[in-house]
């Protein structure tokens, strides 16, 4: 494009020097200036020639005048075209500039609200540079009205003219002006006089040349407009040179004209000076410069002396024609050839050689004419009236920018513009959810403010709970709520009273035994926040722990530092510390279930309950040929499950709780201590092993606890998310609401935190008889998370009393009872997934099918949801009768084998059963929800009573021997 | 609509379908992409989904390796191979913008990506790695294999032919001979040409070789066009077949149609009827006995309400994909 263009390149070795020192030539001049970062960034990239950045820049801006759904779309417009310019300080055909200032003026064309925004003309103005003809754009402009309100418009018109030599035309084109009083009016009176000025001198200089040069006719305007016929393409700013005289004009004019040479065939005929011997030496001496070395000798360069009556311009241009073709013309270094294909043949890179002969052929449509860009724009306005065919696609999205986008680029941006506003709308709904927890949390703590003072005043009521005051940093503040059993034996903590607490004689207990250690103060700190909630042994707080109360602390001046110590904390602190009476329930209620208990005094791990099963992986052999047609028999084999989650899902990978571990598992067996994520538990308890899954209780083990599982497969972690996912906001305490996931290379671990201990089999096994109101409130709690799997297309598989957990409302005497639930189930080893694998009808796998009476119903089903409804028979068999259940089949009915006694409502249970074995093919949530309702209200305050006797017995067998 | 020679595919993607492909042994399994995030796989007689797997975003693409092995890439810019046999999932590379196409090139046993990034890649499929990355002049719209060769189709109608062999540098630079916007590029079984798809219901087929009168064979043709109230309709031809045997090819428009070409008598072999929206993407099976057509719309006319998306099995005889001997 110019020859000046190789400068740069020549000198680019030495990298110290400033880019812009290199490339001053090749940046061209804009009116409003470089910006000098955008310029140095855009050089260096040259050389660089990585131009991904601005590929992606440019396909930003292409994708914007698309989707533009404001009311300004000049402005990206506008923004696009200065960014082009800046980007590419070169100009030329890789900017596209011109072609981007023809879409803009094509998009833009007749919105009449634009034609007194300056943007909107300086656009046209642009647009006008790269016309053959901008004098016919002006006129185009000045009878649309467009710009003529600005000076700027006038301003160019004058100069463009002026160029030409039409001073008069010029003058009137700022006359014009000045009358409508465009704006700003002084900055067109200011050209206007400068322009006057101009022309003065002019005529002043014209006439001493006339006096030296008569022949040279430069000054008279009639001549100069007649001679100026020449078209001027591309460039408006050529100007007469009318400071000039004798040779020095007409060198000056011959210079411009090789520099300005980008597409003007300039001339001002008036300089046609042939006959002048001065300047055909001067032109001779300019030939070096212009032509590159390799050239420096072309045939015709030995000028015989007539040839050069072709003007001195004119041999000027020659060689660097020659110069372009000689990219085309390769046969002229014929004898380097051979040398140079011996050693390139392992080069990469082959030069690019196509036959222009060849290269003609494949063209195949041919270039159409060089048409003028304004003409094109005049003639896309008439187009569009004309309609006789019609794209049926959105064809303006296609063809919107310089740029063409295929449909699924378009669609690709509506699909990203989709997601976007789904997170946001998840965010705000997370918002919204947040906000909901404050009110409820709120609404509980006044509630459970006034069980307090209920409590208060009936002394009677022995709370067997405690707080903690722990020392940081020698500031006593810190208040949690524990509840334990054999405090005094097995830690030395004394139980404190209020009164002791007070008056500060039991301010150096010490949790966090040294502030500067951040991971204690953490911790410290998380208790003090979310103390820990563990439930169970509430109730069963034996009667010789008169004096444990509850107490609170809050010295609040200390606080305050404290909570300057740790800003993140410090929400959670002032949350503490503004409620002057805490009380043990409110520690206890619901809206602690975050707690974690790592940093409960150890007297609490009592009621803290741990859980760790364990699964070797699995690795059988697999090959699922792709023509065979069976499904695989074991719906939950590792391996199936395997494939299920291959790859994990994001939302598991990426959930808070997963957590992948390098290693292989560790050997979980009783009594052994084992670490997960950053904390140790000691296993405490096996609840069941199989072959490929154990079920444990762990303690941390210092303080409290936790509860795990594991399996080769995140599965229980899996569909623990899902549920949460599923049920939203029905996803309660029915399930397991703090879990975290430990995958390993073998198999994977579980963790469930704040579980209760007990299961229903602990109680079914202690309790001989188990009181019909209780009854009642287990099932009808069975129904209700039942009800909630199924809703949520998940078949539990293995509903057994071992794997129900009892819940708060259990074992904590002050919960809610709206709220809080009876039962907790952590245990989907043997879960389906129906959604993720729908197509399940072997139901004889499930662990249930293997029994006799489950064989016997499930023979015939079809559906696997009816797995978990003979499950919850068993239950409600094995609590009511204490044994298995039986069954047989009368009048296609099942029933049960075994009486009811009189003591219990026998009409409610016969119907129970008569409807649970015999729902086959039946949607079991209705059925699941019926049930449930008739339950609701059977059972009474009694039922808790009952059960912290119970739980007691239980702690007394359990708690001493196996866990401390 | 379906007659005994054609059904439709239960379980289909929940979004728009991008692209089906037959496994190349048999015509029992179809590899679709879609919209919906997922790759799915087929099992074509059984009509059922033997396997699903999912991309973080939308795919644009896929194509068999070998029977067992499903490569595919979109908008989350990422490129996968699956294990269709053990559901394994392999994430094999990635390139800077969305991948448009993922083609299979069995003569150099080679994987080839194209992508809005404005490159090629190459992936060997044993290691599986990147095995080079090749600048095309725009953003890659269309690719296809054709023996050794690699053509490839992108925006601002640039064909680039590059020799998979020596991708030192661009075999021929061509230009779409057709007016508007590339939609699809696919080549003769045969290796001596392709066919070429355009946004404005045009198909152009054109000759590999550079001699001139090879050239002068070629040509271009209208279709997918519809007359409604004397306004001609004219709709983008979305996807191009071949028949591996016979030569001839099926093309498929935003129009619903779907038309079998005998491409050298220059005739139109035969028109199926009507689908309820858009094809959006054509596969034969390897044997030529069955046409896997998905009608799926694909926001030509923006973001509207439109028919359910749909794969639709079809099987073909020679009398509708045989060239008339004349």
């Amino acid at each position: 494009f110019q020859p000046t263009l190789k400068v740069g390149g020549e000198v680019t070795m030495s990298q110290e020097w400033n880019e812009w020192e290199l490339s001053k030539e090749n940046v061209q001049p804009l009116r409003q200036g470089r910006i000098m970062s955008t310029l140095q960034e855009v050089l260096a990239q040259q050389e660089t020639s990585s131009h991904t950045a601005i590929q992606q820049q440019k396909q930003e801006f292409e994708s914007e005048i698309r989707f533009y759904s404001g009311d300004d779309p000049l402005d990206v417009w506008d923004r696009y075209i200065k960014w082009t310019e800046q980007t590419f300080p070169q100009g030329g055909k890789e900017s596209n500039l011109s072609a981007v200032l023809e879409r803009a003026v094509k998009a833009l064309n007749e919105q009449q609200r634009y034609y007194k925004d300056p943007r909107y003309l300086s656009l046209w103005l642009k647009f006008g540079n790269y016309c053959s003809e901008p004098l016919d754009l002006y006129s185009y402009l000045h009878s649309q009205e467009i710009g003529t309100s600005l000076a700027l418009f006038y301003i160019t018109w004058a100069e463009a003219l002026e160029a030409r030599g039409s001073y008069k035309k010029a003058d009137l084109i700022f006359q014009e002006g000045l009358q409508r009083r465009a704006e700003p009016q002084d900055k067109l009176q200011s050209h206007h006089r400068q322009f006057q000025a101009r022309v003065s001198r002019q005529t002043l200089l014209g006439l001493e040349q006339d006096e030296e040069e008569l022949d040279l006719p430069v000054i008279t305007e009639t001549q100069r407009s007649s001679l100026a016929e020449l078209k001027g393409k591309g460039k408006k700013n050529v100007r007469a040179p009318i400071s000039r005289v004798g040779d020095a004009l007409k060198a000056a004019n011959r210079g411009r004209s090789f520099q300005n040479s980008t597409s003007q065939q300039v001339s001002n005929g008036p300089n046609f000076a042939v006959f002048d011997e001065n300047t055909a030496s001067i032109s001779r001496a300019e030939l070096p410069i212009l032509t590159p070395q390799p050239w420096a000798a072309p045939p015709t360069g030995r000028a015989k002396e007539n040839e050069l009556k072709a003007g001195p311009w004119n041999s000027g241009k020659r060689p660097r024609g020659n110069m372009n073709s000689g990219v085309e013309v390769p046969c002229m270094l014929p004898s380097f050839t051979p040398y140079v294909e011996e050693s390139a043949q392992q080069q990469v890179i082959t030069p690019c050689k196509i036959e222009p002969s060849i290269n003609h052929v494949l063209s195949a449509r041919k270039p159409g004419k060089e048409e003028d860009p304004l003409q094109r724009v005049q003639n896309h306005q008439q187009d569009s009236q004309e309609k006789k065919e019609v794209a049926m696609y959105c064809k303006e999205r296609v063809y919107a920018g310089v740029e063409e986008f295929s449909l699924e680029e378009i669609r690709a941006e509506i699909y990203r513009k989709k997601a976007k506003k789904r997170r946001e709308e998840e965010f705000h709904a997370i918002a919204q959810q947040t906000a909901e927890m404050q009110r409820r949390i709120e609404e509980l703590e006044k509630k459970l403010k006034e069980k307090d003072d209920d409590q208060q005043q009936r002394p009677s009521e022995q709370v067997s709970s405690s707080l903690f005051i722990c020392r940081l940093g020698g500031s006593c503040y810190l208040i949690c709520s524990a509840f334990y059993l054999f405090q005094d034996e097995l830690h030395g903590i004394e139980p404190l009273a209020e009164d002791a607490i007070l008056t500060g004689s039991y301010k150096n207990k010490t949790l966090c035994p040294s502030p500067e250690d951040t991971c204690d103060f953490v911790r410290a700190a998380h208790l003090a926040s979310t103390p820990f909630h563990g439930v169970i042994s509430q109730r069963i707080q034996p009667p010789t722990n008169p004096e444990s109360t509850l107490k609170e602390e809050c010295p609040e001046p200390k606080s305050t530092s404290v909570s300057q110590q740790i800003p993140i904390c410090e929400g959670i602190y002032n949350e503490t510390l503004c409620i002057k009476k805490l009380s043990p329930i409110m520690e206890a209620s619901q809206e602690d279930t975050r707690s974690s208990g790592s940093s409960v005094s150890s007297a609490s791990s009592l009621s803290s309950v741990t859980h760790i099963s364990t699964i070797k992986y699995l690795h059988i052999p697999e090959k699922l040929e792709l023509a065979q047609n069976d499904p695989p028999q074991v719906l939950w084999s590792a391996e199936q499950r395997r494939r299920l989650l291959d790859p994990l899902p994001d939302s598991l990978s990426n959930s808070p709780g997963f957590c992948s571990e390098n290693g292989p598992m560790p050997v979980m067996e009783l009594e052994k201590e084992i670490e997960l994520g950053n904390e140790i538990y000691c296993i405490k308890r096996e609840y069941w092993t199989n072959e490929d899954y154990k079920m444990f209780f762990g303690v941390l083990s210092s303080f409290a606890e936790l509860d795990v599982f594991s399996q080769p497969v995140p599965w229980d972690f899996y569909i623990t998310l899902q549920l949460q996912e599923r049920l939203s906001t029905d996803f309660d305490q029915s399930f397991s609401e703090n879990c975290s996931c430990f995958l390993y290379l073998d198999g994977c671990a579980i963790l469930h935190r704040e579980i209760n201990r007990f299961t229903l089999w602990d109680i079914i096994q202690c309790c001989k008889a188990i009181p019909e109101e209780v009854i009642m409130l287990v099932v009808y709690n069975i129904l209700d998370v039942v009800q909630k799997l199924h809703k949520a297309e998940i078949v539990h598989g293995n509903l057994c009393p071992e794997a129900l957990f009892l819940g708060d409302r259990i074992c904590d005497p002050f919960a809610n009872n709206e709220i809080t639930s009876a039962l907790k189930i952590v245990d989907f080893s043997y879960s389906l997934d129906v959604r993720l694998q729908p197509k399940v009808s072997l139901l004889n796998s499930f662990p249930i099918a293997q029994t006799q009476y489950g064989q016997q119903i499930l023979a015939k089903c079809s559906l696997p949801y009816q797995v978990d409804l003979v499950g919850i028979a068993e239950i409600v068999h094995l609590m009511l009768f204490g044994e298995h259940l039986r069954v047989y089949q009368e009048d296609s009915l099942w029933k049960i084998s075994q009486n009811f006694s009189k003591t219990v409502d026998s009409d409610l249970w016969n119907k129970f059963f008569r409807r649970i074995l015999n729902a086959d093919g039946k949607s079991t949530v209705p059925m699941l929800r019926e049930l449930r309702e008739e339950m609701s209200g059977m059972f009474n305050s009694f039922v808790q009573e009952w059960f912290c006797g119970a739980l007691a017995k239980l702690g007394e067998t359990f708690n001493v021997e196996n866990f401390l | 609509m379906t007659g005994s020679n054609e059904f439709k595919l239960n379980q289909p993607p929940e979004d728009g379908i991008s692209s089906v492909k037959f496994s190349p042994n048999t015509s029992q399994f179809l590899l679709v992409s879609s919209w919906d995030t997922s790759v799915r796989l087929y099992d074509v007689p059984a009509n059922t989904m033997r396997l699903k797997y999912q991309h973080s975003g939308a795919v644009l693409d896929c194509a068999f390796y070998d029977p067992t092995h499903a490569w595919s890439g979109g908008l989350d810019q990422q490129l996968k191979m699956h294990d269709l046999n053990t559901d394994q999932e392999n994430l094999v590379g990635a390139h800077d913008a969305p991948i448009r196409c993922v083609e299979y090139c069995p003569e150099v046993n080679v994987m080839v990506t194209g992508s809005w990034d404005q490159t090629v890649k190459l992936w060997d499929p044993r290691t599986p790695c990147n095995a080079g990355t090749f600048s095309q002049p725009e953003k890659v719209y269309t690719l296809s294999v054709s023996g050794d060769r690699l053509i490839v189709g992108t925006a601002g109608r640039r064909v680039l032919v590059w020799d998979l062999r020596n991708m030192g540098y661009v075999q021929q630079r061509r230009e779409s001979s057709l007016k508007y916007q590339t939609r699809c590029i696919r080549a003769f079984p045969n290796k001596q040409g392709y066919v070429l798809s355009s946004i404005e219901g045009r198909v152009a087929v054109e000759y590999l070789d550079p001699s001139p009168e090879i050239q002068k064979k070629k040509y271009a043709f209208k279709c997918h066009r519809l007359k409604e109230n004397n306004i001609e309709q004219i709709y983008p031809v979305n996807a191009i077949s071949f028949h591996n045997i016979h030569n001839t090819f099926a093309t498929g428009g935003s129009d619903g149609f779907v038309n079998i070409w005998d491409p050298f008598n220059k005739k139109r072999l035969c028109q199926f009827h009507r689908y309820p929206t858009s094809i959006a993407s054509l596969a034969f099976s390897n044997d030529g006995t069955t046409l896997a057509i998905a009608s799926s719309y694909m926001y030509e006319m923006d973001d509207i309400e439109h028919p359910e998306d749909g794969i639709f099995i079809r099987q073909v005889t020679d009398a509708e994909t045989k060239p008339k001997s004349t």
